[in-house]
């Protein structure tokens, strides 16, 4: 009798979170189909909901805005699942896109992983066509290999070492936006096996840095507006699709207009796919703080580098309140990466602060892009302007380094005195309810539920500016310590500060010591080793994933996902085989 | 592949080429962006009297081509962001021959003796086929802009690499350094003529030569106040009279095989020469491609330029047949 209420009630969970999924999804087409703007998402939505817009998606076939990978994956993406109602003349213009329109590959990862799901798919679906049928002069036969073998590659790596775009709240999209066609459409089991572990991945990924719709830590690559304001990225529109959080829909939420008003979700909403449970608890769990380690790669450095892709080692802490993540340092990603912060439940938009290095160089572009440095700068001059300001909110920078254990994190800089913008700055947003500095010299916030407490190692000044106050150290052997506590485990914002208040020491040789309020001792310097308690952190024993609920080896290509009694493993292993079998 | 013949026997055959063909390869243009609903046309131009007109071939978006060269059979190679390109009707139509291995293709190069060997020089390294581009091989890692297959002795081929120049003497087998070991390479060249000398341009420290076969190279800077050098041309028989493309300073030439170097850069200023050429049926006419201005012509031998088009284009690469 126990027995079955326990299935009962199990039962009934699944099917209310079931339930919930479908209810969003009806929402998210809803909203999608009276979108105005005419975009792929928006017209498959609406035509679905019997909306006469075939006028507007006919228009969207000739327009050049929508160009390259990303017209690879979705005129093909629309046309299957739209193919049961639209008129043939639409049918053959969205054909001719793959023999008129040159479709530009890109040159990086999110750009091929576009570029090749809609090559497969279109390769499928208009199959045994010749050479002349297609713009690149390769037959149906020839780019759907072609695809396939590119889209193997990618799980393959992607499960051994990691994306070289991970964890972007931007970017997220542009992976799992193609992927959902690709599970939808997939004719051989095979692929479409790879295509559900892929998401999985992808979504476990996502699920571990989660915290209420925001996409904590550290991350590859993502865009200003996005870093300082954490509940407006792409990615928030997934994870209230999949994770039910946060408990608003985002893109009518008054916090913040959702800078990226893109409809990818539409494509999640429509999809067979189903995120499984355990994905969805390890996001929204928050009942105790753990800690997850990961190992990622860089973007490909194609110069300037030994390695093409140098490993990344990431560190974050999770609460039910705030999460603290970082990046080791250093560049690993060319113009938009950014490398920690804390980042913090809050009913008040810009919920994070972090601090960082403006760093510039047209070396650094080259690293990672073809042209010669001179002419990337010379770009970036005309055109890309926000790269070098000196005010800009993500950077890489080889000037730049961290170190965190749990709630604690010191971050280092030693800036090279030619450097362009030799400062660092810090965003502190005025939604916090209090910010005091203390004659410690630590600087105390009252976020509501989590309380920061941050040390500047060396003098600075403050900026007042719309969202925030910019701190701003000018000085260029420099670093902070940043604790973290919350109302949960502090108490009170005055307990917090009591506890906090004894200063880090920083030695004549630039090490940093930090006791800890919980008693562990961080010793931390410039291209020095990172020692807690005397025990020297090793960046070489940091797994693939690392945490109570993730954990993969570096290269083992298993992912094994652990939730209470729920456990789901990722066994990438059989793409060898199925590239054997070719 | 009978196919690929029949259609090259056809083109041969069918009137072919001018005696002198300029190809222009236009990846990218300030006009031409993400997002906008009209953008110019880029790709690959081709011109058959002089520069003085010329017509669009292919396709009218980016696939970023950035240099194209015919072999001596005929068939036009394209490199480019999307892999190697091929082309047997004049770039009317193309096929990309490479996968997704061979991407941002920069330089594509034909063995002059055996035109279905040819070279790739790419953000990842140079790779080689022999058959007409059927079949591709990475044949030396690391990023490289540029390649030099020596017109006496075929088998020999240098790569411009970010670190020296790398030299293979067996087509591609084997590589070592060759010389100008950390130094970024951007270019290289060999004059024409009896001394068949190799040149190479590089970031920040200007030319070099090496008249011993890349045993030893020696810079060549006497007058040049720009030290990033794009490109190298020569005078079509005459190899003491060359030019260099350089950053932010126009072109320079020499009439003096680079012992010293003059400023050509009436009309020009200061514009990122990128790539140049030198018609042979009229040495007088010189053509400078330049980034985010367009292309440049001089019909006296450098000593003035003239706007000719493609305005705020980069004009990464000019080859002439």
């Amino acid at each position: 009798m126990k027995k079955t209420l326990v299935l009962v009630l199990i039962l009934g969970a699944s099917l209310q979170a079931g339930d919930d999924f479908a209810q969003r999804s009806r929402i998210i087409l809803q909203a999608a189909s009276r979108e105005p703007r005419p975009d792929f998402f928006t017209l498959t939505a609406a035509l679905l909901q019997g909306h006469d817009r075939f006028a507007q998606l006919d228009s969207l076939l000739f327009d050049q805005r929508v160009s390259g990978s990303f017209l690879s994956y979705l005129a093909v993406s629309s046309y299957l699942h739209l193919q049961k109602i639209l008129p043939d003349s639409i049918k053959t213009r969205i054909r001719d896109i793959y023999r008129l329109r040159p479709i530009y590959r890109g040159d990086t990862e999110n750009h091929w992983a576009m570029y090749y799901t809609g090559m497969y798919l279109a390769s499928q679906t208009w199959p045994n066509e010749s050479g002349e049928r297609w713009f690149n002069g390769k037959s149906s036969a020839e780019n759907f290999a072609e695809a396939e073998e590119y889209l193997r590659h990618w799980f393959n790596l992607s499960a051994a070492i990691g994306q070289g775009e991970f964890d972007s709240p931007t970017y997220f999209i542009a992976f799992v936006s193609p992927l959902l066609p690709l599970y939808d459409f997939s004719r051989d089991p095979a692929m479409k096996k790879n295509a559900e572990n892929m998401l999985n991945l992808l979504f476990a990924d996502f699920a571990i840095d989660h915290l209420t719709g925001m996409y904590g830590g550290g991350h590859s690559r993502d865009y200003p507006e996005d870093i300082i304001n954490p509940l407006i990225p792409a990615a928030t529109m997934f994870a209230w699709l999949y994770f039910g959080e946060p408990d608003f829909p985002p893109w009518q939420e008054s916090r913040g207009k959702l800078r990226h008003r893109g409809w990818e979700t539409v494509f999640g909403a429509l999809s067979r796919y189903r995120l499984p449970e355990i994905i969805r608890c390890i996001a929204t769990d928050r009942s105790q703080p753990y800690v997850s380690t990961e190992t990622r790669r860089t973007r490909n450095v194609i110069r300037f580098g030994r390695e093409l892709n140098p490993p990344v080692y990431k560190y974050t802490y999770m609460t039910s309140s705030y999460v603290l993540g970082s990046l080791h340092g250093g560049i690993l990603q060319p113009i938009q990466q950014h490398t920690w912060d804390v980042s913090y439940v809050s009913d008040q938009p810009y919920n994070t602060l972090f601090t960082l290095h403006p760093f510039y160089s047209g070396k650094e572009l080259a690293m990672f892009f073809p042209e010669e440095q001179k002419v990337l700068a010379d770009e970036v001059n005309r055109y890309h302007l926000i790269y070098k300001d000196p005010n800009k909110w993500n950077s890489s920078s080889p000037y730049e380094q961290t170190f965190q254990h749990k709630n604690n994190l010191i971050v280092l800089y030693d800036i090279d005195s030619s450097a362009q913008h030799p400062h660092i700055d810090g965003f502190f947003p005025k939604t916090l309810r209090q910010r005091l500095t203390d004659p410690s010299g630590w600087i105390f916030c009252d976020a509501g539920q989590t309380y920061i407490a941050f040390y500047p190692l060396r003098p600075y000044e403050w900026i007042e500016e719309e969202h925030n106050w910019r701190w701003r150290s000018r000085e260029l052997k420099n670093g902070v310590v940043v604790h973290v506590g919350s109302k949960k485990e502090d108490r009170s914002f005055q307990a917090f500060m009591k506890k906090c208040r004894r200063p880090p020491e920083w030695t004549a040789d630039r090490t940093v010591q930090y006791r800890t309020p919980a008693g562990d001792l961080m010793q931390f310097s410039f291209n020095g080793p990172r020692r807690l308690n005397g025990r020297t952190i090793d960046f070489s024993e940091y797994k693939f994933f690392n945490s109570p609920y993730i954990t993969s080896e570096m290269g083992s290509r298993i992912v094994t996902l652990q939730y209470k009694k729920k456990k789901l493993v990722l066994d990438f292993r059989g793409l060898d085989e199925q590239q054997k079998k070719e | 592949m009978k196919r690929f013949y029949l259609l090259l026997f056809l083109f041969a055959t069918s009137g072919g080429w001018a005696a002198e063909t300029v190809f222009m390869c236009v990846p990218n243009s300030r006009r031409h962006r993400l997002g906008q609903s009209q953008n110019p046309v880029i790709g690959l131009f081709v011109s058959n009297d002089q520069a003085k007109t010329w017509q669009h071939r292919g396709w009218q978006e980016s696939v970023r081509l950035f240099y194209a060269e015919m072999g001596a059979d005929s068939v036009l190679w394209g490199a480019a962001g999307n892999g190697v390109m091929r082309s047997v009707d004049g770039g009317h139509t193309w096929k990309i021959t490479t996968d997704w291995r061979v991407t941002e293709v920069l330089k594509v190069k034909v063995r002059p003796d055996r035109p279905s060997t040819v070279y790739a020089a790419c953000a990842y390294g140079v790779f080689r086929t022999t058959d007409h581009g059927q079949n591709w091989r990475k044949v030396l890692d690391r990023f490289s802009a540029d390649l030099l297959i020596d017109a006496s002795q075929p088998q020999t081929l240098l790569a411009a690499q970010e670190e020296g120049i790398s030299i293979s003497r067996d087509g591609g087998d084997s590589w070592q350094l060759c010389g100008l070991s950390g130094k970024g390479i951007r270019v290289l060249a060999q004059s024409p003529g009896a001394d068949k000398n190799w040149w190479a341009g590089t970031e920040d420290d200007g030319v070099f030569v090496s008249t011993d076969q890349g045993r030893t190279w020696q810079p060549r800077n006497h007058g040049l106040n720009h030290s990033t050098v794009y490109a190298i041309a020569f005078h079509p028989t005459d190899a003491k009279k060359m030019y260099l493309g350089v950053h932010e300073g126009g072109v320079y030439g020499s009439t003096d095989g680079g012992a010293t170097w003059q400023r050509l850069s009436s009309g020009l200023g200061n514009a990122v020469v990128h790539s140049l050429a030198v018609l042979p049926s009229n040495p007088q006419v010189v053509l400078a491609g330049a980034i985010n201005e367009g292309l440049f012509i001089s019909r006296d031998a450098g000593a003035t330029w003239t706007f000719a088009g493609q305005a705020e284009s980069h004009i990464w690469g000019l080859s002439v047949r």
